[in-house]
C-alpha cells in the first residue's frame, strides 16, 4: 500500500451522519467536501420536530451542527449538488459533482428573502412534504445551511422579478449547472433513507382520503415550525382531531412490501404520540402495532411512559383497510386487540401510518464504487470484520441509514466510525500555530476604547423598516463611538475592506456591527477584525433585522427607535470588551482504552493506525470480554472466538499498543491532554501519562438465581449456557422439547425496587440464532418461544420467519402473567402460561428451559468516580447526550464504547469503538486543544472556598483546592470550562468573573437598554440563552412573525449565567416585566443550566413580589430554536401583561 | 338435531395440554399451507373480514389453533362462514394463503362428520340431480320460458365421482 497522502475526504449525504463524520475529520485537520443533493444539508432530522426519548427539540440540536459545517474551513459544502461519476481507489479517487445552478450567486446572496417574497409562482415545498407552498425563488427553511436562495429552474417562469428585486445583484439567470473535480483520498457514503411510497399501500387510502396522513407529514404537523404553526389540523377541514391512530409496519415486516423491520416507527410514533399529548391532553390515540418494539437507551422506558404517563392506547392488532366515512371524511378503522375474539371498529379523526424506509434512490454511484446492496437495496457491511462503517471496498465507508434502518444515534455513532476509518485512508497535515495574546493586544486593551459602528441596511431588509441613516447618526453621538457609517451589505466581501480600513484609519479598537444574527454572522466580522489586527473577541452584533426590522415592518418609528437602543447596548458592552484567548492544552499522544473486549480492541486498532500509543487495559486473563462466554454469535453461527482472535490479531504485534492484562486502573488524575492514571497489575503499580480515555468496560448477561428456576431446577439454563451446550452436544438428543422465555430479567415494572427496566435490545436476537443454531443439530426439536413482543430489527425479521416456518411456536404472555416453571411429571420440567391471544391456559411437558436474561452492566462505580464520569440508575454509563453525542462523556477527553452505556450487538459495539476513536483522535491528532475562551475564573481573594460551584458544573471544570493558610479557593480548568457561566450566577461570594460574559458587561447593557423609557409604553428586559430561546427569536424574525415592539433583548450563553442581581438590576432600573427564557427542560446545552437558574427564578420572584411588585412582571419561558411563533406569541402576551400592570413604579421619575 | 360445526365458541376458561405437532404438520401439507406457520398473529386477516361481527372464533384465531396444533379447529365456526372473499389472504403480510388452507379445512371437517346439515342435503342433491336448486318452473311460465332442458345426470355423476365426492369422509 502506497504511503496516505494529503487529501480531501467526499462525504456523500449531510445529513446527521454525513455532518458528523465532516465535523470529526475537519475537527482533525482534514479537508472534507460535504455534498448534498437538496439545497439545505440537514437530511431528515431537520424534518423532525422532536427526537426520542429525550423529547429535545430537533433543530435546536442539529441546529449548531449544520451552522458548524458551513463555518468550518476545513469544510466546503456542496449542496444542491451530485456526485456523478468516482473512478479511482483508496487515496486516490476521482470525483466528479454536479453543482446544479441555482441561479444565485452564492457569494453575493445574503439570504435576506426579499426574492422568495416577490417571486409569483408557487409550488409545494418538499421541506413540509407539500403541506405548504414555497416559491420558485426560495430558501427551503429558516434555519437552512447554506442560508442562500435557490431559483427552482423547474417552476420559474423567468419573470426576472427576483432579479429586479435583488439588492445584492445576486440573481443571475446565466449561471450554468457547474462540474466540480476532486482528487479524493477516502469517500464515505452517507445518502441516507427514503420513505415508502405509501401509495403502494391501496388498502389504508394513503391519497384518496385527507385524513390518512404519513408520519412525516404528521411530524411536520406537529411542528411549531410547520404548515400549521405546530396545531394538528385534519387537512379534509381544518378542525382538531380529538382521536387519531397511528398505524405501524405500513410495508414493514410485510412480504409484499419490504419484509424487514423498519426499527424506528414505534418509537416515533410514540414520540408524536406524546408531543401531540403535551400539546391537547384530552385527545385519544390508539397506536395499532404488531409487536411493539424498542431497539436504544432509553426507549424501552419511553414507550412505558408513553402509556402510563401520557395514556397512549397501544393496541395490538393491524388493521387490514380504512374506509372513509361520507359526509364527515372521518375514517372507519377496523382492527383486533391484544385478546382478540372480536374485531372492533373505531373511528378516528385522523390516522396517521408509519410507513417502511427504504434506501435512498440515488444509487447509481454504487455500481461505480463496486459497492454491494442487499435485495433491499441498503449497502452490505463487510461481513468478515463485522464492521458496519466498511462497504466491503477500501477506501470507501459509510454510515447512517445508507445501511440499514437506524435511529439518530446509531447513524451517529456511525459517522464518526466512519469518519475514523477514513482518516485512516489518508495523512493528516500538521496542525496551525497557536494564538496567543499578543502584548499589543493587551496595550491596544488597555487604551480608552475607541469604538467603530456599522449599521447594515442589508438591502432594504433593515433600511426598509429602520432609518438607518438616522441610526448611524445616532451611533456616531454614543460614548466612545469614533467611527459611523452605514454599509448597503455589511456581509459582503467588499464591505469587509471598508471596515478593515476603517479600523486601520480610525484606530478602533472595538467594532459593533448592528445587523442581524450573531448566530450566522458573528464568524465573519471576527474574521475581519482579526484580519485587521484585533483580538476577534472585541467584536459585538447587535441584532436588528431578525429582533427588530423584520419583526415590526409596519411601525417603522418604533422600529428605528428599538434599533437605536439595541445599538446603544451593543455599544455599552463593547466599552467593557477585553481581549480572550483560547487556552491550549498540549495533548499526550498515548490513549488510555479500559476494557479489551471487541469494542475496546477496535478502538485501540484506529487510534494505534494512526500512530498514537495505547494502553489498552484489560482486567481478565485474556481479551474479548462477554465474547468469552459465548460459542457461537449472530445467524451465522460463526464461533465467538474466531472473531476474539480476529480482533486479537489486529491489536498485537504493533509496537504503539501495549497490552495490559489482568490490569485495572486504580487512580485518575488530570485532565484532557494529560491524565496520569494508575494501573495495577497483581501487586505491582505503575503510573502513565495519557492524553484520552476510552472507556469500554462492557456489559454481562444477567444469572440470578431463582429467576425462573434458574440454579434452582435443573435444566433450566441461560442463553449462554444453552449456546455453549447446543455446540458440545452435551445433554440434548433430537426430538426433544425446549422452552425459551423472553425478557428474563429485562422490561421490569419500575415501581419495583431495583427494577430493571431496560429492553436488553439483542436478547430475541439471540434467542432466535440459538433456536435455528438448536434446529440444524437436532431439527426434530420441538421449540416454543414464550415472549412479550418479539423485538428483531432489520433483516433479523426474515429469521423471525425462518424461525416459525421451521415450526417454533411462539407465545405471547403479558408481562403481568409471566410463564410458571415447575418440575414436571412427564418431561423434567412443566410450563404453564395464559396465552395472550387465546386467553386460555396452555401447560406444556418441557426438557429443557433457557432463559434469554437482561444484559446488565458491570460494575462500574470505580471507573466512574475516578473519571468522574457518571452512571445512569439502571448503571451504565451515561454518554453526554443520548441522541447527538453516543460515545463522548461530558468531561472532555473521556469517551465510551461499547455496551458500557446499554446493550449493543457485537457490530454495533465494534462500530462504537471505532467511533469513540475517532473523538479521540480529534485531539490527538491536532496535539493540542484549544478550550471555550469563554470560560470562568475565580478571584482567590474573594472566593470562600464553599464549593458550591464544584458541585453544580456539570463538566467538573471548578474544584476548591487548598491554599495558603487553610484559605482553601476554586480554581476553573479552562481547558474544560464550557462556558455556562452557572457558577458565576450561583457563586454566593461573588468570587467567579464568566469571561466575555461577565456582570459588569451584563449590567451595563441592562441599565442602557432601560434608558430614554418611554413614559407611554412598557418595555421588557428580556435575557436569552443563546442556544435555544435567542435563536426562537431569530427563527420568528425569518418567518416575520410581528410582534410589538417592547421587548429589548440581552443574549447570554444560557439561562444558568443569569443572576438574581441581573433582574433586580433591571427592575430598579424601570423595567416594566423581566423576561427570561431558555431552552426547553432537558434541551440544555450546558446540560442543566436552565435548572439552575429555576431556583434563581425562584428566589427572585419572592424579592420582588417583597418589594411590592406584580409576581407576574418576572417571566421565565422555554422556547426552542423552531418555535418562532410561539416566540412573536409570547411577546405579544407579555406586551398585553405589561400593559395592563402598567408601569413599574420603581421607573425613575420624570424630570 | 344439534348442529355438529361451530360448537368451539370460545376459549373462556380452556386449558390445553397437548399442542399436536403431527396436526400442524398436516394442516401445513392441504393447499395453501406451506407458510402457514409462518403466520405472527398481526391480526390483519380478521381485521378485513367481512364475517368477523358473525363468527365466534376469528381467522387469525383459526390461525393460531392450527399452529398450536389444536384440532378444535375443526369444530369453529369460521372455517364455515366463511365467504372466500379472499381479502384475508391478499392483503396477509406474512403471505399465507388463508383463503385456500380454510378450503383444506373444510374438507378435513366434512371428512369427520363435522358439517353444516345443508352441506350434507347439498352434497346428495348435487349427485342425485346435479343441481343444488330445482328451478321454479311456474317463475319460467311467467317469464313464458321453456322449461329447463334435462340434464345428463350420468354425465355429472361421472364427473363427481371422479371427484370423489361422495367419498369425501372419515370412513373412506
Amino acid at each position: 500500500m502506497a504511503e496516505p497522502t494529503t487529501k480531501p475526504v467526499v462525504i456523500i449525504g449531510a445529513g446527521i451522519s454525513g455532518m458528523r463524520a465532516a465535523l470529526d475529520l475537519a475537527e482533525m485537520g482534514v479537508k472534507v467536501f460535504l455534498v448534498e443533493k437538496r439545497p439545505s444539508i440537514g437530511g431528515h432530522m431537520s424534518q423532525l420536530d422532536k427526537t426520542f426519548p429525550t423529547l429535545d427539540c430537533s433543530m435546536c440540536i442539529q441546529g449548531p451542527w449544520m451552522v458548524d459545517c458551513s463555518r468550518h474551513p476545513n469544510i466546503e459544502l456542496l449542496a444542491y449538488s451530485e456526485v456523478t461519476e468516482i473512478t479511482g481507489k483508496r487515496g486516490d479517487f476521482t470525483v466528479k459533482v454536479l453543482k446544479h445552478t441555482r441561479r444565485v450567486d452564492a457569494e453575493k446572496c445574503t439570504g435576506c428573502g426579499d426574492c422568495q417574497r416577490v417571486c409569483p409562482i408557487e409550488v409545494p415545498n418538499e421541506y413540509d412534504l407539500g403541506l405548504k407552498m414555497r416559491k420558485a425563488a426560495y430558501i427551503p427553511f429558516p434555519q437552512a445551511v447554506p442560508n442562500i436562495a435557490t431559483i427552482d429552474t423547474e417552476s420559474c417562469i423567468e419573470c426576472m422579478v427576483c432579479v429586479k428585486t435583488c439588492k445584492a445583484e445576486a440573481i443571475d439567470f446565466d449561471i450554468a449547472d457547474d462540474t466540480v473535480v476532486i482528487n479524493a483520498g477516502s469517500i464515505i457514503v452517507a445518502t441516507g433513507y427514503e420513505l415508502l411510497d405509501l401509495i403502494t399501500v391501496p388498502e389504508y387510502g394513503y391519497g384518496r382520503f385527507a385524513n390518512v396522513v404519513s408520519a412525516l407529514e404528521y411530524e411536520r404537523m406537529v411542528s411549531a415550525s410547520g404548515p400549521t404553526g405546530g396545531v394538528v389540523m385534519r387537512p379534509s377541514d381544518g378542525r382538531e382531531p380529538h382521536r387519531i391512530a397511528f398505524i405501524q409496519c405500513v410495508g414493514s415486516r410485510d412480504v409484499n412490501h419490504c419484509s424487514y423491520c423498519s426499527k424506528i416507527c414505534c418509537t416515533y410514533a410514540t414520540k408524536e404520540a406524546i408531543i401531540t399529548k403535551e400539546h391537547t391532553p384530552e385527545v385519544h390515540i390508539d397506536v395499532l402495532y404488531n409487536d411493539l418494539r424498542a431497539f436504544g437507551k432509553g426507549f424501552e422506558e419511553f414507550l412505558v411512559r408513553g402509556e402510563t404517563e401520557y395514556d397512549i392506547h397501544y393496541v395490538k392488532g393491524l388493521p387490514s383497510e380504512i374506509q372513509e366515512e361520507y359526509g364527515t371524511n372521518s375514517l372507519i378503522v377496523r382492527h383486533s386487540d391484544a385478546k382478540g375474539h372480536e374485531v372492533i371498529v373505531d373511528k378516528y379523526d385522523l390516522v396517521v401510518l408509519c410507513p417502511a424506509m427504504v434506501p435512498s434512490s440515488n444509487t447509481a454511484i454504487f455500481d461505480q464504487l463496486g459497492i454491494k446492496t442487499d435485495e433491499s437495496g441498503f449497502v452490505l457491511p463487510d461481513a468478515e470484520s463485522l464492521m458496519i462503517s466498511e462497504t466491503g471496498i477500501p477506501g470507501v465507508h459509510m454510515c447512517g441509514a445508507v445501511h440499514m434502518p437506524k435511529d439518530i444515534p446509531d447513524s451517529v455513532a456511525q459517522g464518526s466510525a466512519a469518519a475514523a476509518l477514513s482518516a485512516l485512508d489518508i495523512s493528516i497535515p500538521q496542525g496551525d500555530e497557536i494564538e496567543a495574546l499578543t502584548e499589543e493586544d493587551l496595550e491596544l486593551i488597555a487604551t480608552e476604547p475607541r469604538i467603530g459602528v456599522i449599521i447594515c441596511s442589508c438591502g432594504i431588509n433593515i433600511a426598509g423598516t429602520v432609518d438607518v441613516a438616522e441610526v448611524t447618526q445616532y451611533a456616531s453621538e454614543l460614548p466612545n463611538v469614533v467611527y459611523s457609517e452605514n454599509l448597503l451589505y455589511s456581509c459582503s466581501s467588499d464591505a469587509q475592506v471598508v471596515i478593515k480600513d476603517a479600523i486601520k484609519k480610525h484606530n478602533l479598537n472595538r467594532l459593533v456591527v448592528a445587523s442581524c444574527t450573531p448566530r450566522t454572522h458573528e464568524p465573519l466580522f471576527r474574521a475581519t477584525i482579526e484580519e485587521a489586527g484585533l483580538n476577534k473577541y472585541l467584536f459585538e452584533l447587535a441584532n436588528i433585522r431578525e429582533h427588530c426590522s423584520w419583526v415590526h415592518q409596519s411601525d417603522k418609528d418604533e422600529a428605528t427607535s428599538k434599533a437605536m437602543d439595541l445599538v446603544r447596548m451593543s455599544v455599552a458592552r463593547a466599552r467593557l470588551l477585553e481581549a480572550q484567548e483560547e487556552a491550549v492544552t498540549q495533548i499526550e499522544p498515548t490513549a488510555l482504552i479500559i476494557g479489551a473486549g471487541v469494542s475496546g480492541m477496535a478502538a485501540a486498532e484506529v487510534i494505534a493506525e494512526k500512530g498514537f500509543t495505547v494502553i489498552l487495559v484489560e482486567k481478565h486473563d485474556k481479551v474479548g470480554g462477554f465474547l468469552n462466554e459465548l460459542t457461537t454469535v449472530n445467524f451465522d453461527h460463526r464461533p465467538a472466538s474466531e472473531i476474539v482472535a480476529d480482533y486479537e490479531s489486529r491489536i498485537t504485534g504493533k509496537d504503539n499498543i501495549r497490552l495490559m492484562l489482568n490490569s485495572e486502573v486504580v487512580d485518575a488524575k488530570g485532565s484532557i491532554g494529560e491524565f496520569e492514571v494508575v494501573i495495577k497489575t497483581g501487586k505491582k503499580k505503575e503510573t502513565l501519562t495519557v492524553g484520552v480515555v476510552v472507556v469500554a468496560t462492557g456489559a454481562v448477561a444477567l444469572e440470578e438465581k431463582g429467576l425462573y428456576g434458574l440454579k434452582k431446577l435443573p435444566e433450566v439454563m441461560t442463553e449462554v449456557e444453552f449456546n455453549s451446550r447446543v455446540n458440545s452436544g452435551e445433554g440434548f438428543k433430537d426430538g426433544e422439547t425446549f422452552a425459551v422465555i423472553h425478557c428474563a430479567g429485562s422490561r421490569e415494572d419500575a415501581s419495583l425496587e431495583g427494577s430493571r427496566t431496560w429492553c436488553s435490545g439483542i436478547c430475541c436476537m439471540v434467542a432466535l440464532e440459538h433456536t435455528l443454531e438448536l434446529l440444524e443439530k437436532h431439527p426434530n426439536s420441538r421449540v416454543f418461544h414464550f415472549y412479550r413482543d418479539l423485538r428483531v430489527f432489520y433483516d433479523a425479521e426474515d429469521k423471525y420467519r425462518e424461525a416459525r416456518k421451521k415450526g417454533v411456536v411462539f407465545v405471547r404472555f403479558d408481562g403481568t402473567t409471566p410463564p410458571d416453571v415447575k418440575k414436571g411429571k412427564e418431561k423434567a420440567l412443566a410450563i404453564t402460561v395464559i396465552d395472550q391471544v387465546f386467553g386460555a391456559e396452555l401447560t406444556i411437558d418441557i426438557d429443557h428451559v433457557v432463559l434469554a436474561t437482561a444484559m446488565i452492566p458491570r460494575q462500574n462505580k470505580e471507573i466512574s468516580e475516578l473519571f468522574k464520569v457518571p452512571l445512569n440508575m439502571s448503571g451504565f454509563f451515561m454518554e453526554a447526550h443520548p441522541k447527538l453525542r453516543p460515545v463522548d462523556f461530558q468531561t472532555d477527553g473521556v469517551f465510551v464504547a461499547g455496551t458500557a452505556t446499554a446493550p449493543k450487538s457485537i457490530s454495533e459495539s465494534i462500530n462504537q469503538g471505532q467511533a469513540a476513536a475517532s473523538r479521540a483522535l480529534v485531539p490527538l491528532v491536532r496535539g493540542i486543544r484549544k478550550a471555550e475562551a469563554i470560560v470562568s475564573m475565580v478571584d482567590p481573594e474573594i472566593c470562600v472556598g464553599c464549593g458550591t460551584c464544584e458541585i453544580n458544573c456539570a463538566y467538573n471544570a471548578i474544584e476548591v483546592v487548598p491554599g495558603d493558610g487553610g484559605h482553601d479557593y476554586a480554581v476553573t480548568n479552562p481547558v474544560l470550562c464550557q462556558g455556562c457561566g452557572k457558577c458565576g450566577a450561583g457563586c454566593p461570594a461573588g468570587a467567579i468573573t464568566m469571561k466575555h460574559f461577565t456582570d459588569d458587561q451584563i449590567l451595563s447593557q441592562i441599565r442602557t437598554a432601560l434608558q430614554n423609557m418611554p413614559a407611554n409604553d412598557s418595555r421588557i428586559l428580556t435575557i436569552l440563552c443563546n442556544w435555544c430561546s435567542y435563536a426562537g427569536a431569530d427563527s420568528a424574525g425569518v418567518s416575520r412573525y410581528q410582534q410589538p415592539p417592547n421587548v429589548r433583548d440581552i443574549r447570554v450563553m444560557c439561562t444558568g449565567r443569569i443572576s438574581v442581581q441581573h433582574i433586580l438590576e433591571a427592575f430598579r432600573q424601570g423595567a416594566d416585566m423581566v423576561w427570561i427564557s431558555g431552552c426547553h427542560i432537558g434541551d440544555c446545552h450546558y446540560v442543566d443550566g436552565n435548572i439552575s437558574f429555576e431556583r434563581r427564578f425562584a428566589i427572585a420572584k419572592k424579592i420582588i413580589e417583597k418589594a411590592g411588585l406584580e409576581p407576574e412582571r418576572l417571566q421565565f419561558t422555554h422556547i426552542s430554536a423552531s418555535e418562532g411563533s410561539i416566540w412573536a406569541e409570547t411577546v405579544r402576551k407579555f406586551a398585553e401583561i405589561a400593559d395592563k400592570l402598567g408601569p413599574s413604579p420603581l421607573r425613575p421619575r420624570r424630570r | 338435531m344439534t348442529e355438529s360445526w361451530g360448537q368451539f365458541k370460545s376459549f373462556d376458561g380452556k386449558k390445553f395440554k397437548a399442542l399436536d405437532v403431527e396436526f400442524t404438520n398436516e394442516v401445513s401439507k392441504l393447499i395453501g399451507g406451506k407458510d402457514l406457520t409462518a403466520c405472527f398473529q398481526c391480526a390483519k386477516c380478521s381485521a378485513g373480514c367481512p364475517v368477523s361481527d358473525k363468527v365466534n372464533i376469528q381467522i387469525h384465531e383459526v390461525m393460531r389453533m392450527m399452529l398450536f396444533g389444536l384440532k378444535e379447529v375443526l369444530e369453529t365456526d369460521m372455517i364455515w362462514l366463511c365467504t372466500t372473499c379472499y381479502t384475508c389472504q391478499e392483503r396477509c403480510p406474512q403471505g399465507i394463503d388463508i383463503t385456500d388452507i380454510l378450503f383444506g379445512l373444510k374438507n378435513m371437517a366434512f371428512k369427520k362428520g363435522i358439517t353444516p346439515a345443508g352441506y350434507v342435503g347439498a352434497r346428495q342433491s348435487l349427485y342425485n340431480t346435479g343441481k343444488l336448486y330445482e328451478p321454479t318452473d311456474w317463475e319460467r311460465d311467467d317469464l313464458e320460458l321453456d322449461p329447463v332442458p334435462e340434464l345428463n345426470i350420468a354425465d355429472t355423476k361421472k364427473m363427481l365421482d371422479k371427484m370423489k365426492l361422495m367419498k369425501l369422509e372419515e370412513d373412506e
